[in-house]
């Protein structure tokens, strides 16, 4: 009786699967990327996954956080977009039953890249073309469609965008149950009325879907808090809605994975580099920091990230890395980078989080037994030969 | 400092916690880290090892030095007990390499080997594959069945393999264990510095029992019956008649806790341990109530009534400290030195060179010493002396006997203020008389003349000569067997050069001697180093003879300090040698010269 949280190997970005212990299968977001330097994603979730009747590998809810490209890479060439029908045996795509997105992300991040004249990748318009396609069938049948036509809004849009889609809309902080052991609570993203800020000013990163499930195993809990790539002006306005709220438990996790890839900006305002050339010290935003901090005993924070270094690099950054180890430490927690996880060929492999009624645990990707007998390689037990 | 100057210390926490992540490891809190002292950070690893249904889990923590010495590992769960399988000790930390070990400190993927090594010694431990390591490192186990930090000594010689009855002293807060009442009251004389005789230690009698295999933990014997199971069962075959009668006279003492000692041939070296026994069997603690094991019976206690008596005693296992010979020159591996334990040395002149050789050849297993000096030792004489101030005032002799005797006491040493040349009924001249070998290191001229006569006189044995040219530049050893001339084959015998080298090694424009403001005072100016050369020539010499079947030829063995150190003192090599020898060229060399009767040749 176990659930499941791989996080993908895919460098800085997001490829996360919930497998539920009933068998279910939740994927947050993709960055497939090519090139032999990049561990195989693909095969790695491939092999996680079930064939359903049609013999088509079948994930049963697909989230999407953002549509920025670390997000959503490679969306188009592995799975299948278009109605369900259109899917090939020789293709071999992967099927997508449901989809969980948010318009006002999606907005926000069209905005942003217009204003800096940027398009949004391919793989973010196919994929929102996708989910147009599903939510246009359902305002055409007004009614939820079939296996593989299924959509979800996530969070009212604004001018009354949504009003004609409520039963597929999943309001802000209401739970939602997608299967008989995963419930969720939409934390994110917020509306722009609190964000104290003007919506065409908002980054891409500042608009991300946050999102707190509840896997149960055996009638226990586990929470997996995960918030894309929220910043910081996003996790200050989450703090200060749940504790204005006197909600903050809903904040409260026994797995979190912290946002944008370790990144400094996440939980400050200060950028380092300028601080590192002004001599000054970047501070923490607490209000930012305080949403990350409803840490449960032995929660495990993870950072879907490249190795961090203690170098000027972010995301990810060492000076954020340390802001959660002091969260970790504070719970006898742990913190974990997806990039250190590596076989015993040294080969990057998915983090596997393992769920039981007696709570999360990392699953080790080496064995310590496996070269117990092997000829020490590091260390010389006969002596330096001399002696005083 | 090795950490600070090669590494930044949260760069290598970083570092291995991304080199262990794949394994699991999950770092520790700081709270946690507080049940290990001295730590820099640590790290809970869960093994796919299971112990009774319960994982296992260790704990690799860094200590504050590192990487200057290397991690520990600690088995955190199940917990378990010390004994519950070898190299586990207190506290769950687990020995998994020795001291000997060498890592690249710039390269932690030793950390991996660490961790695999221990996962497979926690496997083999709980398994039971380690269990022999029980035997061959038995002292280790044991000193957790001794639940004080009580040590007792013993100097009973463990190369003679029987069990048999000995001594014991039963000082307050150290008990001593020797073969024979002379050899340990010697011997706590030594030790002591107090030189107080026998009325002053009182002796008991005690046994030491000579086993053949060592024992396992679960074995550790809690009461008399389970030791003389234990003793029975041993393939040595015990003579238990024995070994119970002793016991009863070992055992029936005033003493609170009598002892006894154990020796096993330990598959790695000799061992001994000490077994402590409860006397009182009314366990009153009141010494004046106190009723030993042998109340009730005016003389003879019957055997059988006396085990059944003490068969419950309970016994207390005790750790000792072994100061016999063996153990002392060599940890029982340095066999060379039995062969000199029965030799007298006589050193006269216990100077600079002849003090420290007296250590040299203690240490070198020579346990008989006769010392000769009627010097007191002064305030300028420890820059190059084994004495330090704290003997400024003292005879040099006594001084130097008195710390000898108390850092090898199983020495016979003896110390001599003076001595008279002629005097054939004098202590001194008996003390050279019984000597193997005399060493001469007065580089007094009448002193060695008269040595030389009274060997030639009364066939005293070879005679090693030992002195220095000006500031140390040359160290020379004569061996001069009786009869031979050696050494004055080397001198000028007449003239106005009496005494002096033929053939010196050095030469000087102008003389090296200091006067002092004092009538006929006057000093050579030397340091200890270069004088190190000349007392290991010496005492090498000394071994060499001491070692040979055969009388050995006359020999002179020559130090050449480094010409430049030469130079700067202005001084040269002589033109005399270098005509006679050759010269030495950069110096830092020792050369070695045998005499046929007529010259030196060179070897």
């Amino acid at each position: 009786m176990t659930a499941t949280i791989k996080f993908f190997p895919v460098g800085n970005g997001d490829m996360t699967l919930i497998t539920t212990n009933s068998g279910k299968n939740i994927l947050i977001d993709c960055n497939i990327r090519s090139g032999k330097e990049c561990p195989d994603v693909v095969k790695q979730l491939r092999e996680c996954l079930p064939r359903d009747s049609k013999n088509r590998l079948f994930v049963d809810f697909f989230v999407w956080s953002h549509p920025d490209e670390d997000h959503c890479k490679g969306i188009k060439e592995h799975f299948h977009l278009g109605e369900p029908s259109g899917w090939k045996k020789n293709d071999n795509k992967i099927f997508i039953n449901e989809v969980y997105s948010s318009p006002i992300v999606f907005r926000r991040a069209e905005k942003n890249s217009k204003k800096n004249s940027l398009t949004l990748c391919e793989d973010a318009k196919a994929f929102n073309k996708e989910i147009k396609r599903r939510v246009n069938l359902y305002k055409k049948n007004n009614k939820l469609g079939q296996c593989g036509d299924l959509v979800k809004v996530l969070g009212e849009d604004e001018k009354g965008k949504t009003d004609d889609i409520q039963s597929i809309v999943h309001k802000l902080d209401s739970e939602i149950k997608m299967t008989s052991d995963l419930s969720v609570k939409l934390l994110g993203p917020s509306p722009i009325s609190e964000l104290e800020t003007d919506e065409d000013k908002l980054s891409s990163n500042e608009s991300s879907v946050m999102m707190n499930y509840a896997i149960k195993v055996n009638g226990c809990s586990t929470q997996f808090f995960t918030l894309g790539d929220a910043e910081v002006a996003c996790n200050e306005a989450l703090w200060k809605r749940k504790s204005d709220s006197k909600t903050t438990k809903d904040l409260s996790y026994n797995v979190l994975q912290v946002p944008h890839h370790c990144s400094w900006r996440s939980i400050s305002h200060d950028s380092l580099k300028e601080a590192k050339k002004n001599k000054t010290v970047a501070k923490v935003s607490n209000d930012a920091l305080s949403a990350l901090n409803e840490a449960n005993n032995s929660a495990i924070i993870v950072a879907s990230c490249n190795e961090i270094k203690n170098d000027d690099n972010n995301p990810p950054a060492h000076k954020a890395k340390k802001e959660y180890e002091k969260i970790a430490n504070h719970v006898k927690g742990s913190f974990k980078c997806v990039d250190d996880h590596k076989n015993s060929k040294k080969e990057n492999i998915p983090l596997t989080i393992v769920i039981e009624s007696s709570g999360a645990k990392v699953k080790s990707a080496a064995s310590l037994s496996a070269n117990s007998n092997a000829t020490p390689q590091k260390v010389n037990r006969d002596g330096s030969g001399g002696y005083a | 400092m090795v950490a600070a100057a090669m590494h930044n210390q949260t760069d290598i926490v970083d570092e291995i916690d991304t080199l262990i992540a794949p394994f699991g490891a999950r770092k520790l809190s700081t709270v946690e880290l507080k049940n290990y002292s001295d730590n820099l950070s640590g790290w809970e690893l869960e093994l796919e090892i299971r112990h009774n249904n319960e994982s296992v889990t260790i704990d690799l923590v860094l200590p504050g030095s590192f990487p200057a010495c290397l991690p520990n590992i600690f088995l955190k769960t199940p917990k378990l007990p010390v004994l519950s399988f070898p190299h586990l000790e207190d506290k769950g930390k687990l020995c998994v390499w020795d001291g000997m070990t060498c890592v690249n400190p710039n390269d932690l993927l030793f950390i991996v080997e660490l961790l695999e090594h221990a996962v497979l010694l926690i496997s083999d431990g709980l398994t039971g594959a380690l269990d022999q390591d029980f035997h061959n490192e038995f002292t280790s186990y044991w000193h957790y069945h001794n639940k004080t930090e009580n040590f007792k000594r013993s100097i009973c010689d463990l190369q003679k393999k029987r069990t048999r009855r000995i001594v014991v002293n039963y000082s307050k807060g150290q008990h001593t264990f020797g073969d024979n009442e002379t050899a340990l009251i010697a011997f706590l004389d030594n030790i002591s510095s107090r030189n107080v005789g026998a009325s002053n230690y009182p002796l008991e009698r005690s046994l030491l029992i000579c086993l053949k295999e060592t024992w396992h933990p679960s074995q550790f014997p809690n009461t008399t019956k389970e030791l003389l199971q234990l003793v029975k069962t041993d393939s040595s075959n015990q003579n238990m008649d024995f070994i119970e009668r002793e016991l009863l006279h070992t055992i029936n003492v005033k003493h609170s806790y009598p002892s006894l000692i154990i020796s096993f041939n330990s598959p790695d070296n000799l061992c001994v341990i000490a077994i402590e026994f409860e006397s009182s069997i009314n366990k009153r603690k009141n010494k004046y109530n106190k009723v030993t094991a042998k109340h009730g019976f005016n003389k003879t206690m019957p055997i059988a009534t006396f085990l059944q008596r003490v068969s419950n005693f309970k016994i207390f296992g005790r750790n000792v400290t072994r100061h016999d010979h063996s153990w002392l020159m060599g940890r029982d591996h340095n066999t060379g030195v039995i062969r000199f334990s029965n030799d007298v040395i006589s050193i006269i002149g216990c100077g600079s060179i002849g003090g420290a050789t007296a250590r040299l050849l203690l240490q070198s297993g020579v346990m008989n010493l006769n010392l000769f000096d009627d010097e007191l030792l002064g305030t300028e004489n420890p820059s190059r002396h084994l004495l330090g101030c704290s003997s400024a005032g003292f005879s040099k002799t006594e001084e130097l006997a008195k710390r000898l005797r108390s850092d090898f006491p199983l020495s016979n040493i003896n110390a001599y203020k003076g001595w008279n040349a002629y005097d054939e009924s004098g202590v001194s001249f008996t003390a050279l008389e019984d000597s193997e070998m005399i060493v001469s290191c007065t580089a007094n001229w009448l002193t060695d003349q008269a040595l030389l006569d009274m060997q030639t006189q009364h066939n005293f044995g070879p005679i090693v000569f030992s002195f220095v040219e000006a500031h140390a530049m040359a160290g020379h050893v004569i061996v001069n067997p009786q009869n031979s001339n050696a050494f004055n084959s080397l001198h000028i015998l007449e003239t106005n050069k009496v005494g002096k080298l033929k053939t010196p090694v050095t030469q000087w424009q102008r003389s090296t001697i200091k006067n002092i403001p004092a009538c006929a005072g006057s000093f050579q100016p030397y340091g200890v180093i270069p004088l190190t050369h000349t007392q290991s020539m010496l005492a090498e010499t000394v071994l060499i003879h001491l070692t040979s079947d055969e009388l050995l030829p006359p020999t002179h063995t020559v130090w050449f300090e480094s010409t430049d150190e030469l130079k700067r003192l202005n001084g040269t090599w002589s033109n005399s040698w270098i005509n006679e020898y050759g010269s030495p060229g950069e110096g830092k060399c020792q050369k070695r010269f045998v005499y046929d009767g007529n010259n030196w040749i060179k070897q």
